[in-house]
């Protein structure tokens, strides 16, 4: 034991390979971030408007709270406003009856800033059926793992199969609270791990790991709720770049790439816009734990 | 082509083209054994290298010290490069993510060295640039290659204290690797999503490389070494009482050390325990969604002493 005790040390010593550094970056050149992601869900849509800040920077991103905001139906020229609030978050409050997004429907995002109008255009795509949400109980020998003492919630939901691929976008919340960290972004094709094509039957079943709702250790009389997003292909891309972008480390860390972008700069734009614009039909269901 | 101007100096000029078939292809930060090489094409064609160099030699104090100044320039056609956001591992259609260009690298090259004399080594000094010109990449603009680097000095020194004794030194010093930086970042999705305003591919460098390594080195005088050992075995016997009639150990090794060399070597790499990065990466930190952090990655980031024993046999 004794001879154990400065081998470790000498071990830790020559291999810990990592530390935090301080690296004297550039100030980027300002731009506009416009991170709007809409859905027929009759809830308040938030479009956010920000700049960009400074790599290093420990704050939430500077809010644009000049922007004009609005989201124009192309196949029926209805056209909604967007309000401003706080913290650049511009909001449509659903009150008639009616969503704001229709299957089929292709919509544009246009954002004025300045006298500058920045724009896109996105269609909305059909959705995915949830049937229900299953809870068990976990000692901790669950084989897909999560906390002892806690609860697992499982999705059992079915995808359209045919041979047009759906993309889905999964948000997974507890007692209302959106999981939101990087590790929490749960993408997939087809509810599965890609496309899936010539299925014997019209529907098929999701399967792991977009079944699990993250196990959060979920306690007694939690509200496990689930959103499922059906959003476009590039959108689908755009989660997948993102998430390598930002989990991009260790000895096989590739070269930085900026992420894409959908919304277009207007010509003689003075400050260039970058983000994404996504509309998504979605479906939603919750359980509480028991 | 050489052309001597007389005893102890002389000009060299060459120039060569070459064609490359077989291209290496990475975007990974630093290089790594997955690197994936991929062979011309019916979509990619052959490298085309054209290089000329031309160098003074000369050699001073009955070439005690040879010295050398040369200059280069290599220029190269359809080099291989990815496109922004390539997906190059385990990827069948791996053409697609590739695009060529152009290439350029120039500099000088001072070399100096000591052949004469106890103490010897020499110092070889490098000062040069490395760039890419790739439609699509990098703003459509020269821009460094992964392999550029501004300083490269290397140096070694030996010094024979005594016929048996001798120390060595090695110094090496390598302008940091280019790497892209990103120089801000975006918000998207409670998501911290790193961005490079410039556009700039290599847009920064990783920290300067350099390091330092030390050798002590024994050689053994086999005759000598056996000689001690039969004396003091006889002096023992004698000590005792004993007959000395006992042979040389030398007789029964003597077979598997021919050659009767063999040196103990005490050496110290990276003396002063530098941590040398190897790549430099950005992250969120962990349990501040807000907080982003860099963070250097070292591979032999510690000093590594070692002992070594040679024979010849």
């Amino acid at each position: 034991m004794k001879k154990l005790a400065y081998i470790i040390p000498l071990i830790i010593f020559f291999i810990s390979c990592e530390n935090v550094v301080q690296i004297k970056l550039d100030e980027g050149s300002k731009l506009y971030v416009i991170d709007a992601f809409i859905s027929d869900l009759r809830t308040d849509q938030v479009v956010r408007v920000t700049t960009n800040d400074s790599y290093f920077s420990n704050r939430s991103a500077p809010p644009v709270d000049n922007a004009i905001v609005t989201l124009v139906d192309l196949n029926t020229s209805a056209s909604y406003s967007f309000s401003y609030t706080s913290k650049g978050k511009y909001v449509y409050s659903i009150n008639t009856p009616d969503t704001i997004a229709r299957l089929g429907h292709k919509y544009m995002l246009q954002v004025t800033i300045n006298g500058d109008t920045y724009t896109s255009i996105n269609e909305q795509n059909r959705g995915a059926v949830i049937d229900s949400i299953g809870a068990y109980y976990n000692d901790g020998s669950d084989p897909f793992g999560g906390p002892a003492n806690s609860y697992n919630c499982l999705l059992f939901a079915r995808d359209k199969a045919d041979n047009n691929p759906d993309y889905y976008w999964l948000r997974t919340f507890r007692n209302d609270t959106l999981f939101n960290g990087s590790a929490d972004i749960n993408i997939c094709i087809d509810g599965t791990g890609g496309a899936v094509l010539n299925a014997p039957t019209d529907t098929i079943a999701f399967t792991p790991s977009a079944t699990f709702l993250g196990f959060k250790n979920y306690k007694l009389n939690d509200v496990c709720k689930v959103e499922i997003h059906s959003i476009s292909r590039e959108t689908y891309f755009f989660f997948y770049q993102a998430l390598t972008q930002i989990n991009n480390a260790g000895l096989f860390a590739t070269t930085p790439e900026n992420i894409k972008t959908n919304i277009s700069t207007p010509n003689g734009a003075k400050i260039r816009s970058i983000g994404w614009f996504s509309m998504a039909t979605a479906v939603t269901k919750s359980k509480v734990v028991q | 082509m050489n052309y001597v101007l007389n005893s102890f100096s002389s000009i060299k000029a060459s120039y060569n083209r070459m064609a490359q078939y077989l291209q290496i292809i990475s975007n990974t930060a630093a290089s790594t054994p997955l690197d994936v090489y991929t062979i011309a094409s019916n979509n990619l064609k052959p490298l085309i290298a054209d290089q000329g160099a031309i160098g003074y030699f000369r050699n001073f104090k009955d070439n005690m010290f040879e010295t050398s100044i040369e200059v280069y320039y290599k220029y190269m056609q359809n080099q291989l490069d990815y496109v922004d956001n390539a997906d190059l591992f385990i990827n069948n259609y791996v053409e697609g993510q590739l695009i060529q260009g152009l290439g350029r690298a120039y500099g000088t090259e001072v070399y100096i060295k000591k052949s004469k004399g106890k103490l010897g080594g020499w110092v070889s000094y490098t000062l040069s640039k490395t760039e890419r010109l790739v439609r699509g990449i990098s703003n459509d603009d020269w821009f460094r290659s992964r392999y550029d680097r501004t300083h490269c000095l290397n140096t070694n020194m030996n010094w024979d204290i005594t016929k048996q004794l001798n120390i060595g030194a090695t110094f090496v010093f390598l302008t940091g690797t280019p790497a892209t930086f990103p120089n801000s970042k975006i918000q998207i999705q409670d998501l911290n999503i790193p961005y490079n305003t410039t556009g700039v591919r290599n847009n920064y460098r990783i920290t300067p490389y350099h390091r330092l390594d030390l050798g002590l080195t024994w050689n053994v005088d086999m005759e000598k070494h056996w000689k001690r050992k039969f004396n003091r075995r006889v002096w023992k016997r004698k000590l005792f009482g004993l007959d000395n009639n006992i042979s040389s150990p030398r007789k029964f090794f003597a077979p598997i050390f021919k050659n009767h060399e063999s040196s103990w070597v005490l050496s110290v790499y990276n003396v002063y325990n530098r941590r040398n990065a190897y790549s430099i990466y950005f992250r969120t930190k962990a349990g501040d969604p807000l907080q982003t952090e860099a963070v250097r990655f070292s591979v032999i980031g510690s000093i590594v002493p070692a002992i070594t024993y040679n024979f010849k046999f």
